[in-house]
Parts: structure tokens; sequence; C-alpha cells
């Protein structure tokens, strides 16, 4: 009951107790409540707090691991790291204040158009309006003068940051371009199929030696963790004391490198002799024949791997891409119609069945009629009585005709795997295992004719081989029957230099033929370079007797999407193939020149085999090697060896003096 | 049992003017922690306030607090106009207008005006002469006196302290008691004002504080505006900040939430995360312990007072505190919306801490008259 008359009267404390009690009750809910709040959020859920909080000032910064190098036998370095820069935005800093005008102020600096203005602002807002915190990278391959300017003026854009990304760079630009491959930076693709082993800005081997031991020369990135404000700002660890705790940096490990068997200088002087671009494809092998080593590998028309490790300009992808002669495929490693250079496989397979002795004398009338079907020799006036070593030279169609009729078609198949054919090499790079066709595979594909047998017998029908091939039979029969695996990764060095794996030579088999057929093969293919009759008499030299054989393969071919006359009429030509090895006596490298549709193997391909032994022992000796002066203008994209910064002052001949000729070893 | 009894109230008066200077020294401590974290100075300024605030409100004390039921108009309406003048001429902060700087001093006449009242509504109830309990009708006057202030502190704007006023003049009414109708019916009222002053009152700032709290997500979807977006980040680096100290903290000026600038306000609103993340469990407990000692000694002397308008002084400064404490801590806890509302003792500001001394001093007076 309240007194009306006097407030203060006392007997207002009754009803303010009973308002009292209920006071002390809803206080004490209020306070359990929050009581049980802060066990809830500190004893409860604290530890998962703990962690959210650890995670908040825990920044992650990703160490890239180098890229090993690759050098070749001399230590001539094929690919080394460069880096570039790239323009990156944080874009909520970036817009936080008055960002559009920054934007502006970032597009007139770098002088973009309106396209890229729209496409740039576009990924900033996309980002802000996700929900990712990523860094949004808008620019590559910044141009060096842009960077200074941005340098300059970076202060003003906060939020916007110039990282430097690793770029693979090949020094010898085209050179070795096929065998080297390219890196170029990983897509979301890859980040997906490799979760956790690259980061954004790496890069990976897309072909070549870059692809096969992307394993090797990645290395492996680390992480390095530091404390970082609200604001982003990296704190020392002196500077928030000992309050937090000492944070474990993991740093990355470099790539493996490689050391090849590839001699830059060989490998100079083989393109070199592919010059000219009347020769518009085509490939060159240069390997030891008694290791099995490559010393060079070419395939023409090259490119550029710097090109394609992220320098490449919508003009420069438009020219690869309308190139009708595959610039990008490694012909050194594609199987072709071998023609007669396959004939080494007929000639032993008759000596070792007894079809023919080194004194059977067959004669060619020019044609040679088998299955009421005319065979057609190369010289249609024929070439009249020939033993083995006369139709080598010559390389007389219908002797290997009657030759492969008589051993028919799978024993003929199974020399010709004997000496490598239809098998992969083993080689360090993807290689395709060509064909050498067998009575099963013609009756699984239904179409057998009787002729085959002796379209085989000279290198015909549905034989391919590829270049190397090729060098590792050839080499085979001129290292006395050895069949070596081809390799071009000799040495896998860890960072330090040191060396993790030295690969030796592989003898894979060795050719169980009796010696004095092979001694009698070699005899007639020394005859082929040395004879004035012999098919490629016009690449002898003076002074070195080297062997070889030529070969002249049929190829025509059609190809759809294309009405480009003058490519047309180059699918029609034969492949042109020549195979030569040297010393004859004592042989130290086997040469391979295919032309792709280049004509006559004796006219075509055999003086290019004939200039690079020429040069190769040239440089041996240390002599000047000869380079023919309209080569130039040819060469002007593939700069050669260490030398190239000198290129400007220097005339070409000059600058072939001024390389480094290392003692080959 | 009045012998007891006197006992007990005496030596509970001596008990809460302990935790009153244990919750002073915590607060100075910790703003001290969180300028070292920020590399600040506003202890000391907090100090010398806690000084001047404790000289009012020892001399307070020793004031009938019968006078104050005199002067009360005096200084409502003193209070209600320097609020409108600062409402209108005071120096803008934070986008809203609430200080005036007197002398490089900066004075916030909404917390003085919380005071002023409390004091006018106690006035109303100990002169009025209602026999049976108040129906709403016969509320209107202190229902205007109320309106005004909460009025003007929503235009400043600042929510929190407005809703801080309203909720004093509402607890105060049901402290005096409401006929069950009017109960009823003023729930009906407030309910249909939500909607409404939803629509039209609050402003986009404010809601999307409260639409962080109903839904974290909702924001954060927004990045292209950094402004909205930080709203959803103060109440859950809150949380981290507090759910990390885990149980027994992480040890003084070793909160590394604090320290590298994850946590927001650490000298205002957010001063308890400071503490919570720096002790932990056992910290937030004891503090949580002496503002209820100290609440519940309050309304103790309310309800033991001599004179109606004692007990409704009292009751109103106890209801300020409460309700202070209450959505401070629910606020930094994230139970409840970020409003903006200091914590007594712990937040730095000084028009806060005096305000609190006033009241506190004229309780003591209170308490001391029985």
């Amino acid at each position: 009951m309240i007194d009306l008359i006097n407030p203060t009267s006392s007997s207002g404390r009754v009803e303010y107790k009973t308002s009292y009690r209920w006071v002390l009750i809803v206080v004490t809910i209020f306070f359990l409540i929050l009581f049980y709040r802060f066990f809830w959020l500190q004893v409860i859920k604290g530890k998962e707090f703990q962690t959210l909080a650890t995670i908040s000032y825990i920044g992650h910064y990703e160490l890239p691991a180098p890229r090993g190098q690759v050098t070749d036998r001399n230590g001539v370095k094929l690919a080394v790291n460069d880096f570039r820069y790239a323009m990156v935005v944080y874009p909520r800093r970036f817009y936080r204040h008055g960002g559009r005008q920054r934007f502006e102020d970032v597009a007139k600096l770098m002088q973009w158009n309106e396209q890229q203005r729209i496409e740039f602002e576009d990924k900033i807002l996309r980002a802000l309006k996700s929900n990712r915190r990523r860094p949004v990278e808008l620019l590559r391959d910044i141009p060096s003068e842009k960077v200074d300017l941005l340098k300059a003026e970076l202060f003003r854009f906060p939020g916007l940051f110039l990282n430097t990304q690793p770029m693979r760079l090949y020094p010898l630009k085209a050179l070795a371009s096929h065998l080297l491959g390219y890196v170029n930076h990983v897509n979301a693709k890859d980040l997906e199929l490799f979760p956790g082993i690259y980061g954004a800005y790496d890069q990976i081997g897309r072909t070549g030696l870059e692809r096969r031991f992307e394993s090797l020369l990645r290395g492996e990135k680390g992480e390095e963790l530091f404390i970082k404000t609200a604001g982003g700002r990296r704190v020392s660890q002196a500077e928030v004391g000992a309050i937090l705790p000492k944070l474990e940096s993991k740093p990355s490990v470099p790539g493996r490198s490689l050391g090849l068997t590839i001699d830059v200088r060989v490998q100079t002087i083989v393109e070199r002799a592919f010059g000219g671009s009347w020769r518009r494809s085509g490939a060159g092998v240069v390997i030891e024949a008694k290791t099995g080593k490559v010393i060079a590998l070419y395939s023409k028309p090259d490119f550029d791997p710097n090109h394609w490790a992220g320098r490449m300009s919508k003009d420069l992808f438009e020219r690869y891409s309308t190139n009708k002669y595959s610039p990008m495929l490694d012909k050194a490693l594609r199987g072709f119609a071998p023609g007669s250079v396959y004939k080494i496989v007929t000639a032993i397979a008759g000596l070792s069945e007894g079809v023919i002795t080194p004194e059977t004398k067959i004669h060619c009338s020019g044609v040679y009629e088998f299955a009421k079907r005319p065979f057609r020799c190369h010289h249609r006036a024929g070439h009249g009585d020939m033993n083995l070593i006369d139709a080598m030279k010559v390389s007389c169609d219908v002797f290997f005709y009657r030759v492969a009729e008589q051993l028919g078609m799978d024993k003929l198949a199974k020399y010709g795997r004997l000496f490598g054919f239809g098998q992969k090499t083993g080689f360090d790079l993807d290689e395709s295992q060509g064909r050498v066709p067998t009575m099963a595979w013609y009756e699984s594909r239904g179409n057998w004719q009787p002729g085959f047998t002796l379209s085989t017998g000279v290198g015909q029908a549905d034989v391919l081989v590829s270049p190397l091939q090729v060098a590792i039979a050839y080499a085979a029969l001129a290292n006395g029957g050895t069949v070596y695996r081809p390799y071009i990764v000799e040495q896998i060095r860890d960072p330090k230099g040191d060396l993790i794996k030295l690969v030796h030579p592989h003898p894979r088999w060795a050719l169980p033929f009796r010696s004095e057929y092979m001694k009698l093969v070699r005899e007639s293919l020394v005859r082929v370079v040395n004879d004035e009759h012999g098919s490629a008499y016009i690449a002898r030299l003076d002074g070195l007797i080297y062997a070889g054989k030529t070969g002249t393969a049929e190829a025509k071919e059609r190809r759809s999407g294309s009405d480009d006359k003058r490519f047309k009429q180059w699918l029609l030509q034969d492949h042109a193939w020549f195979v030569g090895y040297a010393p004859a006596d004592d042989p130290e490298i086997v040469v391979v020149a295919l032309l792709e549709h280049g004509g006559s193997g004796g006219r075509e391909a055999s003086p290019i085999v004939q200039r690079i032994i020429r040069d190769y022992f040239n440089l041996k000796n240390g002599q000047h090697v000869y380079l023919p002066v309209q080569l130039k203008k040819e060469s002007k994209k593939k700069k050669k060896k260490p030398g190239r910064t000198e290129k400007k002052t220097t005339t070409k001949r000059k600058k072939v003096n001024q390389t480094p000729l290392a003692p080959l070893p | 049992m009045p012998a007891s009894a006197k006992g007990l109230k005496e030596n509970f008066n001596w008990f809460a003017l302990l935790v009153t200077a244990a919750l002073m020294t915590i607060g100075v401590l910790n703003l001290s922690n969180a300028d070292f974290y920020s590399g600040a100075n506003q202890h000391k300024v907090q100090l010398i306030w806690m000084i001047v605030g404790t000289v009012i409100a020892v001399v307070l004390s020793q004031i009938d607090h019968i006078i104050h039921e005199k002067l009360a108009w005096i200084a409502y309406v003193l209070c209600a106009v320097a609020l409108i003048a600062v409402s209108v001429w005071g120096e803008e902060r934070n986008n809203s207008r609430r200080w005036f700087v007197l002398a490089g001093v900066g004075l916030q006449p909404s917390e003085f005006i919380k005071l002023a009242t409390i004091l006018i509504v106690a006035r109303f109830f100990s002169q009025a002469r209602v026999s049976e309990r108040y129906t709403l009708r016969q509320l209107w006057q202190p229902g205007l006196l109320v309106a005004i202030p909460f009025l003007v502190i929503l235009k400043q704007p600042d929510l929190g302290t407005a809703l801080l006023v309203g909720f004093v003049g509402v607890s105060m009414a049901l402290y005096e008691g409401l006929q069950t109708r009017s109960l009823l019916l003023a729930l009906g009222i407030i309910l249909f004002v939500i909607p409404v002053s939803w629509k039209y009152v609050i402003l986009p700032g404010q809601k999307d504080r409260v639409l962080a709290w109903l839904n974290p997500q909702v924001l954060k979807m927004d990045k292209r505006n950094p402004r909205r977006y930080d709203r959803t980040i103060q109440p859950r680096m809150a949380k981290w900040a507090v759910g990390s100290g885990r149980f027994f903290g992480k040890g003084s000026r070793k909160g590394t939430q604090t320290r590298l600038k994850y946590l927001p306000e650490i000298h205002n609103d957010f001063s308890l995360a400071v503490f919570a993340e720096e002790h932990g469990f056992a910290g937030c407990t004891l503090l949580l312990g002496l503002f209820y000692i100290l609440v519940i000694w309050i309304f103790r002397v309310s309800a033991y007072a001599k004179t109606k308008f004692g007990a409704q002084l009292a009751f109103g400064v106890g209801a300020m505190i409460f309700w202070q404490v209450t959505i401070n801590i629910g606020m930094v806890t994230g139970l409840l919306p970020v409003v903006g509302l200091p914590l007594p003792f712990m937040s730095y500001g000084g028009s806060s801490l005096l305000t609190t001394m006033l009241g506190l001093g004229m309780v003591w007076n209170v308490s001391l008259q029985r």
C-alpha cells in the first residue's frame, strides 16, 4: 500500500520489497546467462576460437623452388631461370577508399585501352564480389619500362603490388627446342590434378624434357610463415615480443638439373646443314655409334620455347598455328616410310636365311614382274646382273624385291625387329614406335596383298621408322652388332651441383648375325658413298672414308583442309633419307637426315649428312667450321651458342670462331 | 532481527565500496593494457576522471538526497537543453554529434541526462498520488520525460544510449508496478513500434549490425562495401578474442588478437574483450561477480530506502548500471547486436564514468539514510 499523503513514508518499503524479489530473480537470471555465455565461449568452444584466432594472424607466403637447369655436355646452359613482373591487386585494399579513381590512375599510367580497362576492372569487381581474400593478378609479364614507371608510383596505390614471377629462359632460343620442350604457367586444371604441389605462379613442363623430367626439375616449393596484423602488415617476431609462438618456415628445395649428351655446337652444325627454305620439313639425328648417346637431335621447322613459356603474342601464335609443316612436332621421333634405308634389313635377312650368298647375282631389267604386276626399279633401264654389294651401292630395287619375295613377310619382320624397328628405343622422350608389318598385322587389317612383301623389302608399303630408330640400327651395324638404348640425359645433379645419377650406355641386345655378313653389308655401305657409281657419291668427303645409305621413300599423301597448291605438290614428293656413319672403319658417329617430302635421298639428303660429318670432324680437330653465307638469313631467329650477345658487333664467320671450342670427350 | 539486518546492511555497504574500488582498479589497469597494445595514453586521463568522480561521489554521498528531488527539474532541464544543443551544434565524431568540448575536455550530455531522467522520474513516482497500480494513461508525464531524451539521443545518432534511457525508464515503471491490462497494452505498443521504427527510424548502419547479429553470412557477401563488411568483422573478432582467452587467458599484455589489432574499439565498447582475452574465463567470472554484487547492493539499498524518492533513485541507478553491463557484455560476447554502449568502469570515457560515480554517490547517501 502506498501512502498517498506522505511520499517519504516508509510504508512504501513493503511494496518495493516485493518488487525487489522479482528484480533479484531477473538480475540473477541475466547474469547467469552472461556467465554461461562466457563458459560456452571460453571453455566449451575455447579451443575452436583459439584455432580460428591463430589462423587469422598467421600468414603464409609461398616460397617457389627454382627450377633445375638444363645444360649440354660441355656445360652450356640450355634452360635457365629468369623472372618477370606481374601486377597483383588486393581488391579490398585497392578499392577501399576511392578505388575507382585509383584504378583510373593506374590505367592512365599503364596506358590501357578501353577494352583492357573493362577487363581488368571486371576482374577486380568479381573478386570483390566473391568471398575470396586472394590477390588478383591483373597483368603478367609487364615490360621493363612500365615496371620502372609503376615502381616509382607504387606508393600512390595501396593494395597494388608488383610480384616477381619465375619465368623459364632458353638462352639459345630455338636451338634444340624440340628436345628441350617448354614450360608455362600452371592452370586451374594442373592445380586440380596435382593438389598441393604447385603454387599459383609456378611453371609446369609441357613438352620435351621439361615435361618428361618435370618431377625432377620442379623441386619442392616451400612456405614461409609470418605474423600479420589485421591490416595485413607483416610483423617481426621482435616487434610482437614473446607473446606468440615461434613460427617454423619450410624452405623450398630447388629442382634437380639435367646434364645432356647434346653438344650445342654439333646441334648448330645440324641446324645449319638443314638450312635453306626449300628444305621445308625434316629431321636430323647425330648419335655416338658406340654408346647410343645423342649428340644432336633436330627437327625442322623448329620453334622458340621462349615464346611458349609466356612470351607469346597473338601474332606469334597465329604464325605457329598456321604453319603447315608442324613446327611443334619432333620429327626425329616420328615414324616415316624409310625407303631404301631399310634395305640393310633385307640384305642381312637374305644372307642369314641363306636366300642369297655374297656372290649371288640377280638380274635387274628395270622391272620385276610379280603377281601380274610390274614392280619397278628406280632405275628404269635396269642395272643388269648384280650381287649384294653392287645392288646396295646403286640401291637396286629389283635385287631386294627378289630377296624379299624369297624371304616372305614374317622373316623380314623378324629381322626388322632385331634391328630395333617397330618398337620403342627406350629413349628419354616420347617417341612413336614405328611399324614393322607382319602377316598377322595385315590379316587383322584384312587388306593383304602378296606384293606387300616386295615393297616391304625396299622399305615401302606399311613400314614406318623414326630417324632415331634408323640411327640406332645403323649404329648397331657399324659398331659390330650392339643395339644401344639412345639417351640424352646423362647426368642428374642436385642443386649444389653434386652428381646424383650418372646414366651409362645401355646395350640392349647384340645382333645375332654372322660378323662376315655384317662386314659385307658395311662394305657395301662404304661403296654407296665412295664408289663412283654409288648412289651418294656426290656426298663423299676428301680425307675421310665414311659409309652411308640413301633412301627415297614414296610417300604421297593427302591432308585435308588445305588448298595451298604448293603445299599439295609438296605432299606428293618422296621422303629423302640419308644415313651415314663415320669413319667407316672405326665408326664414331651415326648421322641421319630425313627431309619430309624432300625428294631424292641421294641428291637432297646426302649433302646434309656430308656437311654434318665434315663439320663435326673439323670441329673435333679444332678447325674452323665452314658455314655458307647464304644461311645467314635463315639463322636470324636461331641464334647460336653462348656468343649470342656478341651478335651485333661480329660477323657470322667470326662468331663461329669465338664459340668456346671445348675439347670433345 | 533489525540489529542483525542493520549489521548486514552496514557491512554490505562497506563491501560494496570495496567492490567499486576493485572495479575501478580493474578498469584502469585494463585500459593501461589497451594503451600498451595501441600505443595510446588514455588510462591516465581515465585515472584523472576517476579521481574527480570519486571526490564528487564522496561529496554527494554526504548531501541529503532529498535535495536532489527538489533540484531534479533544474538538472533535467539543464541536461535536456545541453543535449538538444549538442545534437545541433556539437562536435561530430564517428558520424555522431554527442560531444561538447569545454576547455579541451569532451563532455557527453547524453550520459548525464541518464541520471537527470532517473531523478525526474523518481520525483514523479514519489510525488504521485495514485492509490492503485499505474495505468498507462497515468504515466504520460514520466513517459514524456523519458521520450524527450530518448528521441534526441536516437537522432544523434546513438542507439545504445537511447535504448538505455528507455530501458531504465521502463524498468522504473515496472518497479513501481503497472496494472496487468496496461502491461499487456504496453507490450502491444512495443511490438508495434519495433517494425515501424525498423522501417523509419533505424539507420542503415544500425540495421547492418542487427543483421550481422542475426545472420553473419548476410553481409559477408557484400564486400563491395567494406564499411558494411566491417560491421560483421567487429563482433566476430570480439568473439574470437574472448573465446581464444580460454580458461585462464593469455596473460596480461599477451593478447594476440588485441596486439595484432584484430580487435576493434579496445578502449571503448570492446574493452571487455581485451580483459577476456588476457584473463580468460576465470577473469571474466570475477568481473561478472563484482558487477553482480554491486548491482544487487544497489537494488537492496533501493528496497530498504527510507524514502520513496530514495528507493526510486537507487533503483534507477541500479537499473542503469545493470542494463549497461548486460547489454555491453551481451554485445561483446555476440549475444546481442552491436549497439554501442560503454561498460561502466571498464570503457574509456569521462562522462560515462562521472555519471556512474554521481549515481553511486547518491545511492550511497540513500543507503546511509535508513
